[in-house]
């Protein structure tokens, strides 16, 4: 014999079968709760993996998740069977009752005949028995229990706050972009501060950008979805002057004149509301009906303007965010070909070891100690002046520049050319010299390089004459400035 | 349908309760084997008692005896008894007439109660004369046919230390015992209420607490104890993983089993659970029957192979794998 949802108003001609049965539909509603946790957990894992491992987002599988959960619950209360032989079993074995109930039930459903003296003693049995469980909790008597209330809670509101407050989520995921993109800033600086070899530097300095640009994709998808939501004002007389606003990216603008739109509903509703007598039943009746009518639905168009002003808001945080990690990919890009180079020219001219801190902009100091192969230096430095001077994009010569960027800062492109221009130069004369501490050996090329320099600073020294009698450059930071130099002129 | 209305199971219980009193008189501890005796007499089957010298076999057997009305016959076994010794022979008898006629002499085995003592000392040949009493009860000779009377139960003792002179059971034969039963040696509480039974003047008597019909009647009824299909399957189970070649099985059984219980074995744990439960006080049968009388009856069953031997594993290890 079994139960099932067509069972839950059938009644039992016997009075043990009707016990059972009884047993059965409080077995059915806590195995249908059980399953409903299990399947709520087992979807909610399903969309933390998927959502760890591809770009998709919490909201989106959400959506799918959501239908699949609703289906599987509907299967399983249309197909949960229970049998009565294992409620039966079941408060045997709880209750010590030595298998009389399974007996009892063995007997029911037996059609051969057996001792009468027998089955009336145990029917007896079973009575007294029936009467004293019937006393009892369904805790008492079947071995499953309530899973405990406070998991039962804690996965519900995981559910929920997933299927019905995605957009909430979608919020949190403009705050955690905005933590990962930081992240990853601080990774790159931890990167090329590191001791380890150039190789692997650029290797993680790939997997870095990589990251970023699956941080830039979520980004954008955030974006765009949040612009769809501009769509729920369609109907209203702002949307198209709104819409203009977003084109030209006036985020502020637009909020604005959202906020002023519903300060204006706020208005004209309180203004229909003070014309009338709330005791006047003839008027009540007229509230009634306006509620009924959308042309009079301030609420309706309140609401949507505010899920409006929600996603723009979020849309400005986004774009933030964006804005940042352009500006660390910049960085990463500019570094990965740098270190590249260096590593090339490493292998073709020399082969000799050099200290990766050299060739990479040191944050904050930007130091050179250079302990072999200056030619190389020479090279590789020329290398990053192309990439620095050819839009003016700040390469690694901008030492500080590279590092505010590195310290949090948004650094634009604007800033690191004043940088550059604020770049004071004092107490070099005519006669200035390549220090040999840092020279490992005059070439022919060097030689020439040296006559270039000493022309580019008498250009500069023309065109910065203001700057050339102050003393605000340390001996100490001579290398610094000779590297930049290196750079301008390697051409 | 069988319907018995000498049956009461109170007065069965009040039976019981005598039954262990009586018996407790003369024989100190071992509770369990004396309720098991009494599960195979209920259930139409034999036992094979196992115990060092001197604990009290033959008494136990002899006690039985005592507190039924029930005829008892003794067989000491030994190396020169011959079946004719046990099932009996045919004599030319002189009639007064002057003719001469053929006769029958009734063995041993034909009483209620037959006591084997030291089965394993008699020749195989001999051993096996009490195959067809053990499963038949019926004898036959001279191409006759004498059917036992009822009840009949074969109690036979074996010594498990002495190995010399002796003849191990043929496996067929040890199947035609319900129960094998140990009885344990006493501890020292016990040992001193022996001594103080068997070493001074008691006058206590022995009652007689049944006759033959009421034990016919009551091992009628235990065939009508209810057995539920679970139960039924529990046992099925139990036996199926006995079984070596059954993938259920325990590692252990699969390693060191060379015949598992055979279907006789199921028939007789089915068989002693009902008396169990009839004797526990319940009209059906649960799995605390089954589990209760599962050493007993099949620790004789299950044949163990070299590798057990070697590594000094029993049967009873077996089994208790088997259970959990």
């Amino acid at each position: 014999m079994i139960f099932n949802f067509t069972s839950f108003f059938n009644k039992q001609d016997d009075r043990f079968l009707n016990f059972l049965k009884h047993q059965a539909k409080k077995e059915f509603i806590i195995s249908l709760f059980i399953d409903f946790s299990f399947i709520a957990s087992a979807n909610i894992f399903l969309i933390s993996i998927i959502s760890f491992v591809t770009t998709y987002s919490i909201s989106d599988l959400a959506k799918v998740f959501f239908p699949i959960f609703a289906i599987s619950m509907i299967f399983t209360f249309f197909n949960k069977k229970i049998k009565f032989e294992d409620i039966a079993k079941n408060i045997d074995e709880k209750k010590s009752l030595k298998n009389i109930l399974s007996t009892g039930l063995w007997l029911q459903n037996s059609n051969s005949k057996k001792n009468k003296y027998f089955t009336k003693i145990l029917l007896e049995e079973i009575q007294i028995i029936i009467a004293d469980l019937k006393s009892k909790k369904i805790e008492d008597v079947l071995p499953r229990v309530f899973m405990p209330t406070f998991f039962l809670i804690f996965v519900l509101l995981i559910f929920f706050s997933i299927t019905n407050n995605f957009l909430k989520f979608q919020f949190d995921s403009v705050k955690a972009n905005s933590i990962k993109i930081n992240e990853i800033k601080a990774d790159f600086k931890d990167v090329i501060n590191s001791t380890i070899d150039n190789e692997m530097k650029i290797k993680i300095a790939n997997d870095l950008k990589q990251k970023l640009s699956n941080q830039k994709y979520e980004n954008s998808n955030l974006i765009s979805d949040n612009l769809k939501m501009v769509e729920k004002i369609k109907d209203h007389e702002i949307y198209s002057e709104v819409k203009k606003l977003l084109t030209d990216n006036n985020y502020d603008e637009a909020i604005s004149k959202l906020k002023e739109s519903i300060t204006g509903i706020d208005n004209q509703n309180k203004n229909k509301l003070k014309k009338r007598d709330p005791l006047n039943s003839e008027n009540k009746s007229l509230v009634v009906e306006n509620k009924n009518d959308t042309s009079f639905s301030p609420s309706l168009n309140k609401e949507a303007l505010e899920d409006v002003i929600d996603a723009l808001e979020e849309n400005k945080d986004a774009l933030d965010n964006e804005f940042e990690a352009n500006q660390i990919g910049e960085r990463i890009n500019e570094w990965v070909t740098t270190a590249s180079q260096t590593d090339e020219l490493t292998a073709s001219r020399f082969g000799a070891s050099i200290d990766t801190e050299n060739v990479m902009p040191e944050s904050g100091e930007g130091s050179s100690r250079i302990e072999g192969g200056t030619m190389f230096r020479q090279a590789a430095v020329a290398q990053d002046a192309d990439q620095s001077m050819n839009g003016f994009e700040g390469g690694s010569s901008s030492g500080d520049a590279d590092a505010d960027a590195l310290e949090g800062k948004i650094i634009s492109r604007a800033y690191t050319k004043v940088k550059r221009k604020n770049f004071t130069i004092s107490n070099f004369s005519d006669n200035f010299d390549i220090s040999d501490e840092w020279v490992y050996k005059p070439t022919t090329e060097r030689i020439l390089n040296d006559e270039d320099i000493k022309a580019s600073y008498s250009n500069i020294q023309n065109q910065n004459s203001i700057g050339l009698h102050e003393n605000k450059i340390n001996q100490s930071d001579s290398f610094k400035i000779k590297n930049y130099f290196l750079s301008i002129n390697s051409e | 349908m069988k319907q018995n209305k000498d049956f009461n199971l109170d007065e069965f219980l009040g039976f019981y309760d005598s039954y262990t009193k009586e018996v407790s008189k003369v024989i100190v501890g071992n509770i369990d084997v004396v309720k098991g005796i009494l599960i195979c007499l209920l259930s139409k089957g034999h036992v094979l008692l196992e115990g060092i010298p001197g604990i009290g076999k033959t008494k136990l057997v002899q006690t039985l005896a005592d507190v039924m009305s029930l005829k008892f016959s003794r067989i000491q076994f030994t190396p020169d008894l011959m079946p004719s010794d046990i099932i009996g022979t045919t004599i030319l008898e002189d009639r007064d007439s002057g003719e001469k006629k053929f006769k029958f002499n009734y063995g041993p085995i034909f009483s209620n109660i037959v006591l084997a003592d030291e089965i394993n000392r008699a020749t195989p040949k001999t051993q096996s004369s009490l195959l067809e009493a053990m499963q038949e009860n019926s004898v036959s000779f001279a191409s006759q046919t004498y059917n036992l009377d009822q009840p009949f139960i074969v109690l036979a003792t074996q010594n498990p230390i002495e190995m010399e002179g002796t003849y191990s059971l043929p496996e067929a034969q040890m199947d035609r015992f319900l129960f094998k039963l140990i009885m344990h040696s006493p501890n020292e509480e016990e040992l001193k209420k022996i001594i103080n039974i068997t070493t001074e003047k008691n006058n206590f008597s022995l009652q007689k607490i049944i006759d033959k019909e009421k034990l016919l009647v009551y091992r009628d009824m235990v065939l009508d104890v209810l057995v539920s299909d679970e139960i039924m399957n529990f046992a099925i189970k139990l036996i199926v993983s006995t079984h070596p070649d059954n993938k259920n099985a325990p590692d252990l059984v699969k390693e060191y089993v060379r015949i598992g219980s055979s279907p006789r074995g199921l028939q007789s744990l089915i068989l002693s659970a009902k008396s169990n439960a009839l004797i526990n006080g319940r009209v059906h049968v649960s799995k605390e029957d089954i589990l209760e009388i599962f050493k007993p009856a099949l620790r004789h069953r299950v044949l163990l192979n070299f590798a057990a031997e070697a590594e000094n594993i029993s049967a009873e290890m077996i089994l208790d794998k088997v259970i959990t």
